[in-house]
């Protein structure tokens, strides 16, 4: 009796590529949502920074996605302290004794969550019609 | 039509679970909402609300959106940095089990972090606080 493992070498070769396509096309995913992210949280921040942190907006950015363990990618948005202003982002967003948090970015973050995910599961259904 | 949901009864669910925190027998702690409470507490310890309306999202393609997300923010705030994480500890506590909000059922609140305690020397004497970002979630019942 012999077995045919033709099928399984197939799927095994499908699923080969296919995480090779979802780690390529993930960093555009990725990067998308923290763009989007990054947008939306300087819109907030524009109008609830007031007078006294003009610069706070512009001080927002993000870091490409990268690899952070097998499988995981990560993109890394916020205040760049290393900008005008930058260092105020832990005041306005989450606040202190007497005064409240703006919480744009998490505001950003809400929002951008639906799109992140149905990009994310777009991508998961390319990689398995592969 | 399904009621639009409301984060009045969100609110309200969480004071009714962070309220009682006051009438601790040892270590008490103050509530305020949307600020320090009035008067501040003598022994400093005290946790502040901020709410947020939320956002609403469809339950299905039906584009009926009853489902809402709340975030929230508590300050713990105390003297020291032991005190402050001391209140954010109590917080926790009252935060991890299921809410009960009117005429919802509700997500386990989940905890979204913030930064580490911190001083702040815009006050006099100067306290510790740790702001912790949170969610609540719900459906309707």
């Amino acid at each position: 009796m012999g077995i045919d493992l033709s099928e399984l070498d197939a799927l095994t070769g499908r699923l080969a590529a296919s995480g090779e396509v979802v780690q390529r096309e993930g960093a555009a995913v990725v990067n998308r949502g923290a763009l989007n992210v990054k947008n939306g949280w300087r819109d907030r921040a524009r109008t609830t920074a007031g007078a006294h942190a003009r610069l706070y907006p512009g001080s927002i950015s993000y870091d490409n996605a990268r690899v952070v363990a097998p499988g995981v990618l990560e993109a890394v948005i916020g205040p760049d302290k290393a900008r005008p202003q930058g260092a105020l982002g832990n005041l306005l967003e989450f606040g202190s004794v007497n005064n409240g948090p703006h919480n744009d970015g998490g505001l950003a973050l809400d929002e951008e969550e639906p799109r992140f995910v149905a990009q994310v599961e777009a991508l998961g259904q390319r990689a398995a019609e592969l | 039509m399904t009621a639009v949901p409301l984060a009045l009864p969100h609110r309200n669910a969480l004071l009714a679970v962070l309220q009682p925190l006051a009438q601790r027998p040892t270590g008490p702690i103050a509530i305020g909402e949307g600020g320090a409470p009035n008067p501040a507490p003598a022994s400093g310890l005290y946790a502040v609300l901020y709410v947020g309306t939320g956002q609403t999202s469809p339950a299905s393609l039906a584009d009926d959106r009853t489902t809402l997300s709340v975030p929230f923010q508590v300050n713990s705030i105390g003297p020291t940095v032991e005190q402050a994480l001391w209140v954010a500890d109590r917080v926790r506590e009252v935060l991890a089990p299921p809410l009960t909000v009117t005429g919802r059922t509700a997500w386990r609140v989940e905890e979204q972090g913030g930064p580490p305690v911190q001083r702040d020397d815009g006050v006099t004497p100067p306290v510790y606080y740790l702001p912790v970002q949170y969610r609540l979630r719900s459906i309707p019942a």
